[in-house]
């Protein structure tokens, strides 16, 4: 990316006093999002690559344990909703579509169900397990950044099981699926459990979620520290779409809800991966992973070499931060460049203009000279 | 991926109402299920043709240095009102209010939204020029939805919108949006032709559609010269008449937003407005279009691209062990994420009916009087068959997909 082609430049420089800023609001203060109306989130360049990138480990865990993506459509019948009995549940928060019975989906368990009720089905074809990363929709009264909008961004799941047995193995899978997804963000999540584990939500500590919880000796329970719900799930029991049990007997499936809030794990990678420097980012997530800053843009001797460095780290296939803005000082480069978690930076100034080599500096501090060939770079991107 | 572990869900009979062969073939193998009237939920074998466009898609924006950014869905009817389109969808656009009574629309396009955002980032005349784009759901409250994914209420676009200093450019920024979509197209496996077209209710100096060509077209065009078309008129002798879909459309909007909605820089002659293209690529129709393209009378015929899955391992007695032995193999050295094994005890009649109907481009058939000689078979779907040495059938399958047959 081109720091140089952007709308969005005054966002490409350190936010001030971004070390007390509370994480939401550093959200639209370093770039990453905006809104132009309240609860109504517009994700920019910098912030949907998060999105990608949280989108893209659960989908690859959820794949990998066997859950299998879908489209539902956002606007579904009010109906579905009315059948379930779960329409007083959000009461004024569905956003209906004039004249019509439509509303737009504010929860997804019930489109799964007919999904999975209108094809047939047997038992030797359970568990079904499915999933979708989309937008919900819901007239929450008070919205607070990207942890709660009116319009957010979810992955939700669902099983339908055979039996008891087969449901408790999907919510087994599912826990996996948690655990692998939150070890590649590397975030800290706390384990909480309703009425005999029907219900069990994952929590992280953040001092602007709506939820508490305590520290007890043994494990965490309710009440106490803020903190925000990142992933969770509900064993709705044998309430689901009935299938043929052999012998010719319909009987009721078992079904399981589960979801990640998508944003809100974005925004607790940001809150858990605070430094002194800014976001060290997780592997996992990196809007960047190298930064060239480039002194003197007009320098045509500069410029070539920047550009080299460019087209070897695309061509290596890296998420390069190309800062060749004019008005910038190197100390404001590389301090965004650090901001951003950006492991290590090229630094293209007269010397290595003249020299044909680049000055390779690491976030840690540490500095190598290094000719900017793509063996060499590729090296130093695997290590 | 194992066929019974998948939700797959293939029907035999031709759906009653539905009459366009990718209609008819995305219900029957299971692409897709109807869950309103004009709203369609994807089923996973589709889904993963959907994520294999996109990602095309997405990797010839990068390389054209666009800018991936994500837009509410929701729309306040106030910027609608501000370029005075608010009225001009009429009844196509999917209205509702909010718990204080304020209107929104559900986007049907993305115009107003893109230009609040630019003029409330912008700082001076810095950063000009740029392309953004997003991937997202589109509405629009169609009278007669038709067709399955060819005509829905609601479908995924893509849509881009550059923004210039001037009108040249403008025309460079449409050039270079205009051979991504070229490569798109043609890497996805569509033939389509450019053909000029209105700008209707969007307005601006011009625009281009892509076409693609088939008989469930509702576009009735004529072929000017080699990927170029126009539009059919009283004039055309109908023997040159062909149909096409519409798959991409892009505009030279020019000022037509920044004048109304005051999106300009400040230069020392004084204000200019800044020049604005849109593009458009309908994502879930694109599904539907490959399949009216590619498709034989037992089913989907799909380009390696967008394939689900590449390569489609059958048996014969599935149940013999030797045999099993070699298709769990074969599954596991091949990969599960590129592989539909069908692993079903189901007759070969009903798994090479089912293969064929769900169109994945490569099978290797492993029966036990193939193994007794030591081969394996190799048939691309809608073509020829050879026979691989068993040692070695991965090496050759690997050669075949690199040189041809």
């Amino acid at each position: 990316m081109r720091a140089s082609h952007q709308l969005f430049q005054e966002h490409f420089q350190v936010p001030k006093g971004w070390p007390s800023m509370p994480t939401c609001k550093l959200f639209e203060e370093a770039g990453l999002v905006t809104f132009s109306q309240s609860g109504f989130p517009t994700f920019l360049p910098v912030g949907q690559r998060l999105v990608n990138g949280v989108n893209n480990v659960i989908r690859e865990e959820a794949v990998r344990a066997g859950f299998e993506e879908v489209y539902l459509p956002l606007v579904q019948d009010g109906a579905f909703l009315e059948e379930t009995g779960r329409a007083n549940q959000f009461g004024k928060e569905f956003f209906r579509v004039h004249n019509s019975r439509l509303i737009l989906t504010p929860t997804n368990e019930e489109a799964f169900i007919h999904l999975g009720s209108r094809a047939s089905i047997s038992y030797r074809q359970l568990p079904i397990r499915l999933f979708q990363i989309a937008d919900k929709f819901r007239d929450i009264k008070r919205p607070k950044g990207i942890l709660r909008s009116k319009e957010f961004l979810m992955c939700d799941m669902v099983s339908i099981d055979m039996d008891k047995g087969m449901l408790r193995e999907s919510a087994v899978i599912f826990e996996r699926i948690v655990e692998a997804v939150f070890r590649r963000l590397e975030v800290r999540v706390v384990r909480t459990e309703k009425d005999d584990g029907r219900y069990v939500d994952f929590l992280v500590e953040c001092q602007e979620g709506n939820v508490k919880i305590a520290r007890n000796p043994d494990r965490y329970q309710q009440g106490g520290t803020p903190a925000s719900s990142v992933a969770m799930y509900f064993l709705f029991g044998q309430r689901g779409p009935k299938f043929h049990g052999g012998e010719n007997s319909l009987v009721a499936s078992h079904i399981g809800t589960y979801g990640f809030g998508i944003q809100r794990c974005i925004h607790a990678v940001i809150e858990q991966h605070r430094d002194n420097l800014g976001i060290a980012f997780p592997k996992s997530l990196r809007p960047f992973d190298s930064s060239i800053v480039l002194l003197d843009p007009t320098d045509t001797k500069q410029m070539e070499l920047a550009e080299i460095c460019y087209r070897h780290l695309l061509a290596v296939g890296t998420k390069p931060l190309f800062d060749d803005r004019p008005d910038k000082t190197l100390k404001e480069k590389a301090g965004l460049a650090d901001f951003f978690g950006i492991s290590f930076k090229l630094i293209v100034g007269d010397r290595e203009a003249d020299s044909g080599m680049v000055t390779l500096k690491w976030r840690n501090g540490k500095q190598e000279w290094i000719p900017p060939d793509s063996d060499t770079l590729e090296r130093i991107l695997r290590s | 991926m194992k066929f019974s572990n998948g939700f797959i869900r293939t029907r035999r009979e031709t759906p009653k109402d539905a009459q366009s062969a990718s209609h008819k073939l995305t219900l029957r193998a299971g692409i897709v299920q109807q869950i309103s009237a004009g709203h369609y939920g994807i089923l996973p074998l589709g889904f993963r043709v959907l994520n294999k466009i996109e990602g095309i898609i997405r990797e010839e924006m990068e390389a054209i240095g666009a800018m991936e950014i994500r837009l509410p869905v929701m729309q306040p009817a106030e910027l609608w009102q501000e370029s005075g389109r608010w009225t001009v969808y009429g009844e196509e656009m999917f209205k509702l209010k909010n718990r204080r009574g304020h209107e929104y629309c559900l986007g049907p396009t993305h115009e107003e939204l893109m230009v609040e955002l630019v003029r409330s980032q912008m700082q001076g005349s810095r950063g000009f020029p740029f392309t953004l784009y997003q991937f997202g759901t589109k509405f629009r409250d169609e009278k007669r939805p038709r067709g399955g994914l060819l005509r829905t209420r609601e479908f995924v676009m893509k849509d881009a919108y550059s923004f210039d200093y001037d009108q040249e450019g403008l025309d460079q920024s449409y050039q270079k949006m205009r051979s991504a979509y070229l490569r798109v197209v043609r890497r996805i496996g569509v033939r389509a032709v450019r053909v000029p077209a209105e700008t209707g209710e969007m307005g601006g100096r011009s625009s281009e559609e892509f076409m693609a060509l088939t008989p469930a077209g509702e576009n009735c065009l004529t072929i000017v010269e080699e990927g170029i078309g126009k539009m059919a008129d009283a004039s055309a002798d109908p023997a040159d008449v062909q149909t096409g879909v519409e798959i991409c459309h892009i505009f030279k909007l020019g000022t037509r937003y920044s004048e109304k909605m005051k999106l300009f820089v400040n230069t020392t002659e004084g204000q200019r407005l800044i020049e604005m293209g849109c593009y458009g690529i309908g994502v879930s129709r694109m599904l539907a279009v490959i399949i009216e393209q590619h498709h034989d009378e037992r089913g989907i015929i799909w380009p390696r691209s967008v394939a689900p899955f590449e390569t489609a391992i059958l048996t014969i007695q599935g149940d013999n062990p030797e045999v099993r032995k070699v298709a769990e193999e074969t599954y596991q050295k091949l990969g599960p994420s590129a592989v539909l094994y069908d692993d079903r005890n189901e007759s070969p009649g009903v798994k090479f009916a089912d293969a064929d109907l769900i169109g994945i481009p490569d099978r290797l058939v492993i029966g036990p009087k193939g193994l007794e000689k030591g081969i394996v078979e190799y048939e691309r779907r809608g073509g020829a068959k050879v026979t691989l040495s068993l040692s070695n059938a991965l090496a050759q399958y690997e050669q075949i997909k690199r040189e041809g047959l």
